[in-house]
């Protein structure tokens, strides 16, 4: 695939590219809407994974901590969409997502993008809950810390492992996320899973392999970003103060 | 002080109210608007006498038992092999080795339905391969795997691509085995491949069968590989509901509404079964572990 980017003439039979040359990426990368694609793309899965931890954060915290009789209940409601495919609930509320105005326009998109991603979030947070000392937070409550603190200080520290993993996979799957964006995007809001999705189903061998690394890389990068991003703020956020 | 208590109990679910909100009115809202027409009798039955709406089924159905057969050799072979490294090799090293293993998991699904198709396609790597080597003449006398109606590259897509997850979930329990139990069926002059057949692999058995029945569900109800990869007819399930809705919204609407509700029912009740095997046979485990 590698070879085939920056092939060209590359005939059956031939096990090497008979010519090499750039002219797949050149084409690739001088199309504009490659990088408002590349944009779209990362503008989203940003949002969604920032959306999906503040969410996720204080309802693994309820799931792990709290007993409840509801427990039960609300496990399948979050954790549904592992198995229940989105599409299906998407086309569902599609039309009741044109009434509001939520289509053909990027919140509509960052909402259903929402969906797929959120369980694993909760699943990898859940995950590191676990061997967290409750006596940690109880012991600061008591201390007069405010809850608010207590998130602050304690339990985003202790979570970023978890932090991380659950945003990375939230990034990973909101990136490549094509039917969903594609369906409420309208084709107004383009991504590269859409751009690509032409060469991909037609075998093309140079623009495709072209898209497909330039994607890899893209999301290797995307990723990257996103965590050293969230290094740096948390960091920042939950330094202690010296007295 | 009454009401204080209820304010008490109602504010301990405060942490999980918005994600539940969020959920029910993207998701849940989407599922019950599907299930309104499944009572439209007449609508069920005009779809299921279509004939194209079970042409379909059986194609996915198919489909995707293949698919799990096919991952379920794969991966536990990939789980096999990583025991047997796992018995020798020091746990930093294990890391690297089970990242390699995992790593088609990093590879998005369209990406990895189109190396597919490169590999094994007509003209792809594969093929070209046979050629050099004298074994077909002609690019067609290669077997059509791509865009074909048995959908062998879907297929294979998934055996690639699904089984690290298997692998995944079933190796956080086996780290969890201890390896002095090793040390102590090799005093008994137990080695290591009967200690896997014996002693592993029933602990790891539920792990393995719940993550086979939780991919059965997931190929069966995915979009994007049948959509690349697979041909006008017979279509999946999922890519048959999207593609009537998407050319003709208005009038298939209802047709549409009744196909996802069958693809969410088969769903859930692959999920029901997961749930049940994991609170029979997963608890069974922990108890062992924990011992």
């Amino acid at each position: 695939m590698a070879l085939g980017s920056i092939s060209s003439g590359w005939r059956f039979g031939d096990i090497l590219p008979p010519n090499y040359s750039l002219d797949g990426y050149k084409y690739v990368l001088k199309n504009k809407s490659t990088w408002i694609g590349m944009g779209y793309n990362l503008l989203i899965a940003y949002t969604v994974a920032i959306i999906n931890l503040f969410l996720a954060i204080p309802a693994a915290r309820f799931l792990f901590r709290k007993k409840s009789k509801l427990k039960g209940i609300y496990m399948i409601i979050l954790f549904a969409p592992l198995i229940v495919p989105s599409l299906s609930s998407v086309l569902g509320i599609h039309y009741s997502m044109i009434n509001y105005g939520l289509t053909d326009n990027l919140l509509g998109v960052i909402l259903v993008n929402i969906i797929p991603s959120f369980p694993y979030v909760l699943l990898s947070l859940y995950g590191s809950f676990k061997g967290f000392p409750q006596r940690l937070e109880e012991s600061a409550l008591i201390d007069g810390v405010s809850k608010f603190d207590m998130y602050r200080y304690i339990i985003l520290p202790i979570l970023l492992p978890g932090i991380l993993i659950g945003s990375t996979i939230s990034i990973l799957i909101s990136l490549s996320e094509y039917v969903l964006t594609l369906f409420i995007g309208g084709g107004e809001i383009i991504t590269m899973p859409i751009l690509m999705f032409p060469y991909l189903s037609s075998g093309d061998k140079v623009v495709g392999a072209v898209y497909a690394i330039l994607f890899i890389l893209f999301n290797i990068v995307g990723i990257l970003l996103f965590e050293v991003g969230i290094k740096f703020t948390l960091g920042k956020i939950t330094k202690v103060k010296e007295f | 002080m009454n009401g204080m208590k209820k304010w008490q109990r109602v504010k301990k679910h405060f942490g999980i109210i918005p994600s539940i909100v969020v959920m029910l009115i993207f998701f849940w809202s989407g599922i019950f608007k599907s299930f309104q027409k499944i009572f439209d009798y007449k609508l069920l039955k005009e779809v299921i006498n279509k004939g194209e709406f079970l042409n379909s089924l059986i194609y996915t159905i198919k489909l995707s038992v293949w698919s799990i057969i096919l991952v379920g050799i794969i991966s536990l072979l990939g789980i096999f092999v990583l025991y047997l490294i796992s018995t020798e090799v020091a746990p930093q090293k294990l890391n690297k080795i089970k990242m390699f293993f995992l790593s088609p998991m990093y590879i998005p699904y369209l990406l990895g339905g189109y190396m597919i198709s490169v590999l094994i396609g007509q003209s792809g790597v594969i093929s070209t391969l046979c050629y050099r080597l004298g074994w077909i003449e002609k690019m067609n006398e290669f077997p059509i795997l791509v865009s074909e109606s048995n959908g062998y590259s879907i297929i294979f897509t998934y055996g690639w691509k699904a089984s690290p997850f298997v692998i995944l979930m079933v190796y956080s329990t086996i780290i969890k085995i201890n390896n002095e139990w090793l040390d102590v069926a090799r005093v008994y002059g137990v080695n290591r491949y009967h200690f896997f057949k014996e002693v592993v692999f029933p602990i790891i058995f539920p792990i393995y069968l719940s993550s086979l029945f939780i991919v059965f569900a997931h190929i069966f109800a995915s979009f994007e590989v049948p959509y690349l990869l697979g041909v006008t007819y017979p279509r999946t399930l999922p890519v048959l509901a999207y593609e009537k809705y998407a050319r003709n919204s208005i009038e298939s609407r209802g047709e549409v509404m009744v196909i996802n509700s069958i693809i969410i029912l088969l769903t859930a009740s692959v999920a029901l079964i997961i749930y049940k095997l994991n609170r029979s046979l997963g608890e069974r485990v922990e108890l062992e572990l924990e011992k």
